[in-house]
């Protein structure tokens, strides 16, 4: 543990203006909001504020596929209607609207996320902060819930040029689907997303039974919720499952997602935490001592994810923040409490102890599959015990698959597993 | 007698298997040895209209048998439907397949003799149909394809000790099951159903559910369309790119002219409990002090005021505005409601020639927002709300939280 961690935080003031369009949940003018909060509190004195630079297209395609990549550059509100196809293709319109300076938009905020990383490879700070970032649904080829380039992705490729594994955390109140999609065949990343799962809520996926394939089995972790989990049950099965990832999959850098949907109160998500409990896994995560990379993400009440983000921040900076907000150009958001935390609400939380430890007992099981990584890098397979690859639907489904031939790892004696381990 | 005329009867008018064909009642039994077919069939429960219950006791065709009179359209729909009666057929047989009344199969080079008419037969043609499908789907250049087909799932392997039917081949059974659940249960589970209430085996089954609906509908597909590409690791070979790390912007650069502060206040000072204006917590009081930390603010940051855009929020936006402007933006979107099928920006765009949308924008959430959510603090704290653009349209926020755009996706 460092005695005191170099923060580096990005933030655009081009941002402010963006507008997905009338009614619609997303307003990036939030980021304003939570940037001028945290100045009132004058945590920009304690670390180093950068604007990034804006994603170029070819960057943005080491992910992205080319032609999605370029629709969203050359796309505006005025010529839409004339590619009809594209914009199914893509996915665009209705929950993605097409908005103006909207390809401008994506590339500061996945600008943010991909400096982020490269100053953390660079061991220039040891935490990097993009609250514009975390948009975890975009996927290789289109657009989904609200977003549109999936800066994460982008952001864990940079760290992979520098670390053989990353963790990816996310605690917003949907399933991170686009990071799990694009890692879910490798090993290299492990994603841990707790999230509200059931009643066809938006993604649909996230079950936890949802753990990776082939190369990349059991490195997919889903903790999937339901309605009005509070802050102890839910920090208390975060630190659990978290503390033995880590000990487990010993990444070299974590990324954390910290959408504010799963705040109470939040106008698309159904949790009930509070800010100190959301940022209670914030301070857990930073507690672990890896390098770290935090985004924001989802959050709809707008007042509300200024106030968490700038508690969280205060948190990465070691700060506690007093309850009365300072006066600001935004002080008549916050009013009429002008209070940093916010009330819980009165709702029933349907996640019952037995339930929370059945999932957790699953995820704990799935976790001791994975070989520990002392001295053996995760990726090294010696030729003499290579098992070649298999398409498990060539075979008679009928046939029961014995582990052996699932796993490619070698396995320690104390850690054969007799019999199918598939749960 | 009289018993077996009337059931021939019945399923002459039964179209089961080839339309050209009747089901030879006969043939039937005798396919299946059923001694005694009193014990097989039970009239009391042929109706018009309802359930025909020949084999309801081993169900077999009984269901398929449906379509009596009124019916009949229905049976041509519910043909479809047959394998699920066929596949409680194979349950029965997997029970007990000793059982004398079930009978037994003929040799297997006399299969190809028989029709579909036979409960067995079909039971064959299935699985083989099956087998085939597996095959069939393993196209590697279909790139949909291969992430639509049937693929087994680890779950499947399970000890289903929970379930009745031990000898069934696993698919049959988790097809089955798919089937039954989606058929049976309405997709909208409300939230109590999965109350903390009910009993773990309910909990289970909810998951089993979910896993149907998210495992036919949300497989993660894979494919060079889906991943991103993940090289090996090999040790830190490639430079991560040190040009571009961000346009360092405080704190200030050494040579830049900063105004030095007289107070030094501690970091994270929150709002001082009472100031020395007259009417504190007034329109005045909070406007003075706003006003006094943005002078002090730009001071303070120099270059980085202008950079984070901060001269273009705030209050103060209204001072580039003249009231008649303000007037006209105020109207402009209380005339165009949502309900109204119009969009406001779109008249805002076009009547505001000469300002940017950007700056309609900054005025809209710094100043047209802001005065309407100070109005709501002081008219009514307890309802306050600036996430929807019009103050008509709450319901969305208070009825269902989780309504909205994105639950118009259909799965």
């Amino acid at each position: 543990m460092r005695s005191k961690d170099r923060i580096s935080y990005f933030y655009d003031g081009d941002v402010g203006n963006v507008y997905f369009g009338p009614n619609h949940p997303m307003k990036p003018h939030r980021l304003c909001m939570t940037h001028h909060l945290v100045l009132s509190y004058d945590l920009h004195k304690k670390m180093e504020i950068y604007r990034p630079h804006k994603a170029y297209p070819v960057e943005l395609a080491q992910f992205h596929s080319a032609d999605y990549v370029e629709f969203l550059q050359r796309i505006n509100p005025d010529t839409q209607h004339l590619f009809p196809e594209e914009m199914a293709k893509f996915k665009l319109g209705e929950d993605c609207p097409v908005f103006d300076d909207m390809f401008e938009f994506c590339q500061i905020y996945a600008g943010g996320t991909i400096d982020a990383a490269r100053r953390l490879n660079n061991q220039l700070c040891d935490i990097a902060i993009n609250w514009a970032g975390g948009l975890h649904h975009a996927k290789k080829c289109e657009a989904s819930g609200f977003c549109y380039i999936n800066d994460l992705v982008l952001g864990i490729l940079e760290l992979l040029k520098y670390h053989a594994r990353v963790l990816y955390i996310d605690i917003d109140v949907h399933h991170g689907d686009g990071v799990e999609e694009a890692f879910y065949f490798t090993d290299r990343v492990m994603t841990v997303s707790f999230h509200k799962y059931g009643n066809l809520f938006f993604p649909g996926s996230g079950d936890v039974k949802e753990i990776g394939e082939q190369e990349g089995k059991f490195y997919a972790i889903n903790i999937p919720l339901k309605d009005g989990i509070d802050d102890t049950s839910f920090t208390r099965l975060f630190k659990t499952i978290i503390s033995k990832v880590v000990e487990t999959y010993q990444p070299g850098v974590i990324v954390l997602q910290c959408g504010a949907d799963s705040l109470a109160g939040d106008r698309l998500g159904c949790f009930n935490l509070s800010i100190d409990g959301h940022a209670e896994c914030v301070r857990f995560v930073k507690k672990i001592g890896l390098p770290l990379l935090v985004t924001g993400g989802g959050g709809y009440t707008k007042e509300n994810v200024a106030r968490c983000w700038t508690v969280e921040t205060g948190v990465l900076l070691d700060t506690e923040l007093p309850n009365e907000i300072p006066d600001n150009e935004y002080i008549k958001y916050f009013a009429p409490e002008c209070s940093l935390r916010i009330p819980t609400a009165h709702i029933e939380n349907f996640n019952s102890k037995s339930y929370l430890g059945t999932i957790k007992m699953q995820v704990l099981e799935n976790l001791r599959c994975i070989q520990h990584a002392p001295s053996v890098q995760m990726q090294e397979v010696p030729p003499d015990y290579y098992i070649p690859d298999f398409d498990e639907d060539e075979k008679n489904p009928d046939e029961r698959i014995d582990q052996h031939t699932q796993d490619k790892h070698i396995q320690r004696d104390d850690e054969y597993y007799e019999g199918d381990n598939d749960k | 007698m009289d018993m077996k005329l009337d059931l021939e009867k019945f399923f002459k008018n039964v179209d089961i298997g080839d339309e050209s064909e009747s089901v030879d009642l006969q043939k039937f039994f005798k396919d299946v040895d059923i001694v005694d077919e009193s014990e097989f069939v039970d009239f009391k429960n042929v109706r018009a209209g309802n359930r025909c219950c020949v084999g309801e006791k081993h169900v077999g065709i009984s269901e398929s048998c449906v379509g009596i009179e009124e019916e009949k359209k229905v049976i041509k729909k519910r043909k479809k439907e047959s394998c699920l009666p066929l596949l409680d057929w194979v349950k029965s047989v997997a029970k007990d397949p000793c059982d004398p009344v079930i009978g037994s199969l003929p040799e297997s080079y006399k299969w190809k003799a028989y029709g579909s008419e036979h409960v067995w037969k079909q039971v064959l043609m299935a699985k083989e149909a099956m087998s085939l499908k597996v095959n069939v789907d393993v196209d590697p250049n279909a790139k949909r394809s291969i992430w639509q087909k049937q693929k087994m799932h680890p779950d499947m392997y399970d000890d289903q000790s929970k379930k009745s039917y031990t000898r069934c081949s696993q698919r049959l059974i988790a097809i089955e099951e798919n089937r039954s659940i989606l058929l049976s249960r309405k997709p909208q589970v409300v939230d109590h159903a999965e109350s903390s209430s009910s009993p773990v085996s309910d909990e289970e089954e909810d998951e089993d559910y979910l896993w149907c609906i998210n495992y036919r509908k949300k497989r993660i597909p894979l494919g060079r369309f889906f991943q991103a590409e993940v090289p090996q690791w090999a040790g830190k070979t490639e430079e991560s790119e040190s040009k571009w790390l961000g346009t360092p912007v405080w704190p200030l650069k050494e040579t830049e002219n900063r105004t030095s502060l007289i107070e030094r206040e501690p970091i994270g000072k929150g709002r001082q409990g009472s100031c020395g204006c007259q009417h504190i917590s007034s329109l005045e009081c909070v406007r003075f002090h706003v006003a006094e930390k943005r002078t002090r603010l730009k001071r303070e940051l120099g270059s980085a005021f202008a950079k984070w855009k901060f001269d273009m929020m705030g209050e103060e936006v209204s001072l580039r505005w003249t009231k008649n402007e303000e007037k006209k933006f105020a109207s402009i979107i209380k005339s165009n409601p949502e309900s109204s099928g119009r969009c406001f920006w779109d008249v805002l765009v076009a009547y505001f020639k000469n300002k940017t949308r950007a700056v309609l924008v900054s005025y809209y959430f710094s100043v047209y927002l802001f005065r309407r959510r100070a109005h709501q603090n002081r008219a009514d704290p307890s309802n306050v709300n600036s996430d929807d653009d019009e103050l008509e349209s709450t319901e969305s926020i208070l009825c269902s939280p989780n309504v909205h755009l994105k639950f118009t996706k259909s799965f």
